[in-house]
């Protein structure tokens, strides 16, 4: 069976469109006018009915290139169909310039749901359509349905029938209130960026507020100031809404996702297309000790950065052993993390030193910035030093390292694609090498380990196979 | 036993680094003639004399000495279940790839290598490849069906196994 799209993609592809529909007219009105005498009797006598009016003549303009468009996307939405045959998912597109895209149900990775506020208010889906290729490609068209009419569909090419249907209202494993994102966003905050925001902004507030003198330049300055702190208050917003309703949780096979309040996603990932689970700490969340959990999905597109597989916003260490042992049990990590070796924080300072006598040589004349700069150098080796970590078992690979921020990443030797060892310049003289592996996801994915020892190194490759 | 790769590998490498060179040395030129008489009689006059300074030795070093060094350092080794490729020059990078992740493994050869009768060979995996450089194109073929045997043989066996 044939099924046609919601008619509401025509809606959506008009609003769209409108930016682009209102410069075209636009420019073509002001051509228009500006040509005036030498255009036909008929433009001329419209020109002269409607007064030289500039802002009618627009909207006149305007309509024409709406009514065309609405024809051009009506009939686009009525030859573009989608139907299932002999183990395919078929996608027909256009009527003159057709394409017919053919997906083995068995290359799908997953199907997502996404939903912006205007598909919220007219109760459709978008239906978000990831293969499990090389490249992890996602299927560029957009599939527009009603809402259980996309469920439906998504459960059909999941196999999964009516299950994941009653489940669509899931209950999370772990309850995040608002006030749970309020946190996640000071968590997630970089401190050192707004450090730098906050320093550049005193800078104008102090200068504005020493040069003000009336009360009117007074009030301009207060309004640049809000205006220059637009931006950030906006990405804390954008945050917030972002992972408003936060809801994650795993039934035998799958990890349900759910998040947003402007656009929502809903993400079904499948445990077995998992390749790492990475925690992420940032510097506050060091020093409070809290932790955020994302997962690799190998059948992720990397098209969208804001559809990231966040399966936990920043919790407490105890919620998220907790978590750890409700959602992904399979990387629950029982190894303790070993330390970076002594010989590595000298081969990090020695690398940097290098570097830098390497600086002044090239630029002697730089010299007193550049030594100044190395109690810095020392600090920024000894972070990463302290920070980077390294464990193995049998299955199961765990790296963390960064400098103020931690990341530490599990991944299971089955799913690493390409491991490398790699010797450095000052890796023979403190028995210093690094390790390189790479993992199926989104852009294919490079986990790059901190220094350590030879012996560790080659037992880890030793263990690949 | 890790393979050395052909010596001719070493010619190329240097005719490669001849030819980037002189493209280097062209716009090295292009750029001292307009920068000399802005810098002339400034402090940055010696900067600029370092910075062309370290270009020519790079190149030079580029053509004389790091392709035997880069020969010396490249090996490679196909094992009955891994394939592992050292290079590099001042990073040494040791790769593996399992026989069982390889998805496409490709010959490839520029008009350089043509000349004196070089191949490479890339090996793919779903997340990286990995290239083994200045084969003899007999012996890249050769290498291409010893991969491609032991692909056979592993898909084989993972079969038997499922069965």
């Amino acid at each position: 069976m044939k099924i046609r799209l919601h008619p509401t993609i025509i809606l959506e592809k008009l609003i769209n469109s409108l930016v682009f529909i209102l410069l075209i007219a636009y420019s073509f009105t002001l051509e228009i006018i500006e040509n005036a005498e030498e255009s036909s009797e008929v433009i001329k006598s419209l020109i002269g009915a409607l007064n030289s009016n500039l802002l009618l003549f627009m909207l006149l303009f305007s309509l024409i290139i709406l009514i065309i468009f609405v024809i051009i996307f009506t009939i686009s939405w009525k030859n573009t169909y989608l139907y299932f045959e002999n183990g395919n998912l078929i996608i027909e597109r256009g009527k003159l310039f057709k394409k017919i895209t053919t997906i083995n149900l068995k290359d799908i990775a997953t199907v997502n749901i996404r939903r912006n506020i205007l598909e919220q208010i007219l109760n459709t889906a978008n239906l978000k359509i990831d293969l499990h290729t090389a490249t992890s490609e996602t299927y560029k068209g957009k599939l527009i349905f009603k809402y259980d009419k996309a469920l439906d569909i998504r459960d059909e090419i999941l196999n999964n029938s009516k299950q994941n249907k009653q489940n669509e209202n899931f209950k999370s494993d772990y309850d995040y209130k608002a006030s749970d994102v309020i946190k996640h966003l000071l968590l997630s905050i970089d401190l050192v960026s707004l450090v730098v925001i906050l320093a550049v902004y005193s800078v104008v507030i102090v200068t504005l507020c020493f040069k003000t003198k009336s009360l009117i330049s007074l009030i301009l300055s207060i309004i640049l100031i809000i205006v220059l702190l637009m931006p950030l208050i906006w990405s804390l917003a954008k945050t917030y809404l972002s992972y408003y309703n936060f809801k994650c949780h795993r039934t035998k096979d799958h990890i349900k996702l759910s998040y947003g309040a402007l656009t929502s996603y809903k993400f079904d990932l499948p445990i077995n297309k998992i390749t790492a689970l990475i925690i992420h700490q940032s510097l506050q969340a060091r020093l409070f000790k809290y932790y955020m959990l994302e997962v690799v999905n190998a059948g992720m597109g990397g098209d969208e950065k804001e559809e990231k597989t966040i399966i936990s916003l920043y919790v407490n260490e105890k919620t998220k052993n907790k978590l750890l042992n409700s959602l992904v049990p399979e990387y629950k990590n029982r190894l303790t993390l070993k330390l970076g070796l002594e010989n590595s924080l000298k081969h990090y300072i020695c690398a940097k030193l290098f570097w830098m006598i390497c600086g002044i040589l090239l630029s002697p004349f730089t010299y007193g910035i550049t030594l100044s700069l190395i109690p810095i150098t020392i600090v920024i080796a000894y972070l990463q030093y302290k920070t980077q970590k390294i464990s193995y078992n049998k299955n199961l690979v765990i790296i963390s390292n960064g400098i103020l921020n931690k990341k530490t990443v599990l991944v299971k030797y089955n799913n690493i694609e390409l491991i490398s060892k790699k010797q450095k310049i000052f890796s023979k003289i403190y028995d210093t090498y690094s390790l390189s592996f790479q993992i199926v996801g989104p852009n294919n994915v490079i986990f790059t380990s901190g220094l350590f020892s030879q012996k560790i190194i080659n037992a880890i490759l030793k263990q690949y196979k | 036993m890790y393979k050395a790769l052909d010596k001719k590998g070493i010619t190329v490498m240097r005719i490669n680094a001849i030819i980037t060179g002189l493209i280097t040395l062209v716009i090295l030129g292009i750029g001292i003639y307009f920068i000399y008489p802005l810098l002339k009689e400034t402090f940055h006059f010696v900067i600029f004399y370092i910075i062309v300074g370290i270009i020519i030795i790079l190149v030079f070093l580029d053509i004389f000495l790091f392709p035997r060094l880069r020969y010396n350092r490249y090996s490679y080794l196909i094992d009955k279940d891994r394939i592992e490729v050292k290079k590099g020059l001042f990073f040494i990078t040791t790769s593996i790839i399992l026989i069982k992740r390889i998805q496409k493994v490709e010959l490839s050869t520029g008009p350089i290598d043509r000349l004196f009768n070089l191949s490479n060979v890339t090996i793919y995996t779903a997340a990286g490849n990995v290239l083994i450089k200045f084969l003899n194109t007999d012996e890249a073929l050769k290498t291409i069906d010893k991969i491609n045997a032991l692909l056979k043989q592993k898909l084989g066996k993972k079969k038997q196994d499922e069965n």
